[in-house]
């Protein structure tokens, strides 16, 4: 397996197994390195993410993980966000993302959808809603979304909306599913005629990064053109698989296949790993 | 100076943030000012008699101001202040964070205890005390979950009794002492804040207006006590450190702390080679109402003679112009002055307003090129055409036309006699004439003695050649 490294701070692992591939290596590299260099700021693309849901559903313990390289044990250290936390977040050269960590209290709540209610709501490109499975009130939990929705409906009509059932390692194992099921049904038909996807996910396992894997595909701008290239490289290296992450978060930007693998989790998984691996290694030359 | 009283407070609250709800009041006084009293929550602090008292509308919306309230990171201990239309609140918002203790409050506790004021009041007296609240119940919560605690046992004091308290006790009585348990008291007191006085300095002459010496007391200040017996409205800061045996930047910040508190004015060096120069305000003096006329006779009369008439005293202010000194005024008016203390003249002139003083400023200026000099371009090697020689290397920093001749003599302790011959100054008349001696501008517009003019533009005549001419000049302004 060569690992080939690209200025911008991608990491690919693909295994070429033919001589002359090194040339398509390269060829994919130079085209990597075009389409993701860092631009001048005045084409610096910016995009607006709202981070949304109850006061404690575990918004901020997922951004730290997946963006701050917390462990998932260091989340319980966090405080509560006040009010609005903006983060801008570089990806991949040229894409800034714009998260709004918003504070789910009920002061917080009301204000979002009234004085504040345009502030928050133009512009989003991604609405990611976050509910506690735990919740002891559902209904309330609805209410909020539902006006979530309609904001969205009225500043931010094409923005793409993601739920995510949350804390999922807090209800029994034979019980998920089923859970899960009833949670999607509901939101689904709550959220008509707006279309959402939804996420089972957890701190605790790879689930998390398979939400926001997606989440982060769906902003890449170039991602058709990106697929179609690194389908291209995948048939011509004669690989069985082409896997692109991100270097910081490790999130999946895309991946090609010859093949059928069976594990259709393969990739948070291996996200999960090789995170855990940095952090571990981080920690020892810390030390050190 | 008057101090005009503290304001009133109008209402004090306590704010926590809670997990649930967000920023929120959980105690108030008087009830119902900040958010609607609601009898049901609180049916402690309500029966049927008060409810007439409570204030029947909230004074503030505290949504619209909660974000200053409960704030970010970035102002936590520190004083916020925020104003709406008609009130400002006063607080310091604080965050305690402990992973042990607040496990189950999300690892950190945040309040803010705030005072509520008129809008405009001004209330810089209470800034230490918002401060000192906010460090208090941070520590008695750290020391005795003083507010996070359980209080249901009857005895133990509460956040709800100690901001009653400190309503009704700071706008009664100024001051507060609360008791919080065994070894724990609030001690408050409201200090009146002052603006900031002039700078002192070493040439001012400081006069009592209040009997310091009766109010002094063994517990101040050494050096104030020092220099207490010094005052006499003749010695200059100077004078009174060389004779209380003191430090003079010790006296100066002495002198600055009476002027602070109003217990003395400054005046000037009283010389006879002073020259001053009369206001507009000394039309008062012919005012019969304002009671000037009594007060200026009473003081300025010698022990032992007839009081001046009014219309005496005011033609001798009258007297007082640019180019007159005081030993020429004297010397016009001997007999009218005869039984007037002419110092005090002068003093009670200075401090009512009715005149000011003309102060000398020596220049050294450079004929040649008619630069400007400032206090980095004076040359070493001068040679002042005004005495044809070389001016001596103590003087040249006070030359840029900045320092006054009080200032320069008490720095170099000499006489404005031997700073005159130093420098070459001559006036040309021993006796006062009758009209004012001509006065001229320089290009900056200041008078300038038509009698030390004409000593430079007599040694133009005498030029060298080679090297650049200097003078001094004198400005008196």
């Amino acid at each position: 397996m060569s690992t080939g490294r690209v200025s911008t701070g991608l990491q690919f692992i693909g295994s070429p197994k033919q001589v002359g591939q090194k040339a398509s290596l390269k060829g994919f590299q130079r085209f990597l390195s075009s389409e993701f260099r860092p631009s001048p700021k005045s084409i610096i693309m910016k995009k607006k993410v709202l981070l949304m849901g109850k006061s404690g559903s575990g918004k901020t313990s997922m951004r730290s993980i997946i963006f701050s390289n917390y462990i998932a044990r260091d989340t319980r250290r966090l405080g509560a966000t006040i009010d609005v936390e903006h983060s801008n977040l570089k990806f991949l050269g040229n894409l800034t993302l714009n998260l709004w960590d918003c504070g789910g209290q009920e002061a917080f709540m009301e204000n979002y959808f009234t004085s504040q209610r345009d502030h928050i709501f133009k512009n989003v490109e991604v609405l990611i809603y976050v509910f506690d499975v735990e919740s002891r009130d559902v209904e309330r939990d609805m209410h909020y979304y539902q006006s979530c929705l309609e904001a969205i409906m009225a500043n931010s009509r094409e923005a793409k909306i993601f739920c995510l059932v949350h804390k999922m390692d807090l209800v029994q194992e034979h019980q998920r599913d089923r859970m899960y099921e009833e949670r999607v049904n509901e939101l689904k038909t709550r959220s008509e005629p707006l279309k959402i996807k939804t996420f089972r996910t957890s701190i605790w396992d790879e689930t998390l990064y398979a939400a926001w894997s997606t989440i982060v595909h769906a902003l890449i701008p170039n991602i058709r053109t990106l697929e179609s290239h690194l389908n291209n490289f995948c048939s011509i290296c004669d690989a069985d698989e082409v896997v692109l992450f991100e270097r910081s978060t490790f999130l999946v930007i895309a991946n090609a296949a010859r093949i059928n693998h069976v594990d259709a989790h393969r990739f948070e998984k291996i996200s999960n790993i090789i995170k855990q691996f940095n952090l571990g290694c981080r920690q020892v030359s810390n030390r050190s | 100076m008057e101090f005009q009283g503290f304001p009133r407070i109008h209402s004090i609250f306590f704010a926590v943030f809670d997990n649930e709800k967000g920023p929120v009041v959980q105690h108030q006084v008087p009830e119902g000012t900040i958010v609607p009293h609601s009898p049901e929550t609180d049916p402690s602090s309500s029966n049927g008699l008060n409810d007439a008292l409570f204030c029947t509308k909230p004074i503030i919306d505290f949504e619209a101001i909660s974000e200053y309230i409960i704030t970010k990171e970035q102002l936590n201990g520190r004083l916020v202040s925020v104003c709406n239309n008609n009130y400002k609140v006063m607080g310091v918002p604080v965050c305690i964070t402990d992973h042990v203790r607040y496990k189950k409050l999300r690892n950190e506790y945040r309040f803010n205890l705030c005072f509520v004021f008129e809008r405009d009041a001004e209330t810089s007296s209470y800034e230490p005390i918002v401060q000192k609240m906010a460090t208090v119940l941070e520590v008695l919560e750290r020391e005795s979950d003083f507010l996070t605690g359980d209080t249901t046992n009857s005895g133990a004091v509460t956040i709800q009794n100690v901001i009653e308290q400190l309503l009704e006790d700071l706008n009664s009585y100024c001051e507060c002492q609360i008791p919080i348990n065994d070894s724990n008291t609030i001690n408050l007191k409201l200090f009146p804040t002052y603006p900031n006085p002039t700078s002192v300095q070493n040439y001012h002459v400081p006069v009592c207006t209040v009997d310091l010496s009766s109010m002094m007391s063994i517990n101040w200040d050494i050096t104030l006590c020092k220099i207490i017996n010094h005052i006499n409205g003749i010695s200059s800061v100077r004078k009174i450190a060389d004779k209380a045996n003191v430090k003079i930047e010790w006296a100066r910040q002495s002198i600055e702390h009476l002027l602070y508190y109003g217990c003395i004015i400054l005046i000037d060096i009283y010389q006879f080679s002073n020259i001053y120069s009369i206001k507009p305000e000394v039309m008062q003096l012919l005012d019969e109402k304002s009671g000037l006329q009594e007060e200026c006779i009473d003081y300025v009369t010698l022990p032992g003679h007839s009081p001046p008439t009014i219309s005496q005293l005011f033609k001798l202010y009258c007297g007082l112009q640019h180019g007159i000194t005081l030993k020429g005024l004297i010397t016009t008016n001997r007999e009218q002055a005869e039984n007037i203390d002419l110092r005090r003249l002068i003093t009670f002139g200075v401090i009512k307003g009715l005149i000011y003083r003309v102060y000398k400023y020596p220049m050294l200026v450079n004929l040649t090129t008619s630069a400007s000099v400032s206090a980095e371009t004076l040359p070493s090697n001068a040679i002042n055409q005004n005495t044809g020689g070389p001016i001596d290397p103590q003087l040249l920093s006070f030359l840029d036309g900045n320092h006054h001749y009080d200032e320069i003599c008490t720095e170099l302790r000499c006489s404005p006699k031997e700073l005159d011959e130093q420098l070459g100054y001559t006036t040309n008349f021993d006796s006062v004439p009758k009209q004012p001696a001509g006065l001229d501008t320089n290009d900056a517009g200041d008078a300038v003695s038509v009698g030390s003019r004409a000593v430079i533009s007599d040694s133009v005549s005498n030029t060298n050649g080679n090297m650049d001419l200097w003078a001094v000049r004198f400005v008196f302004r």
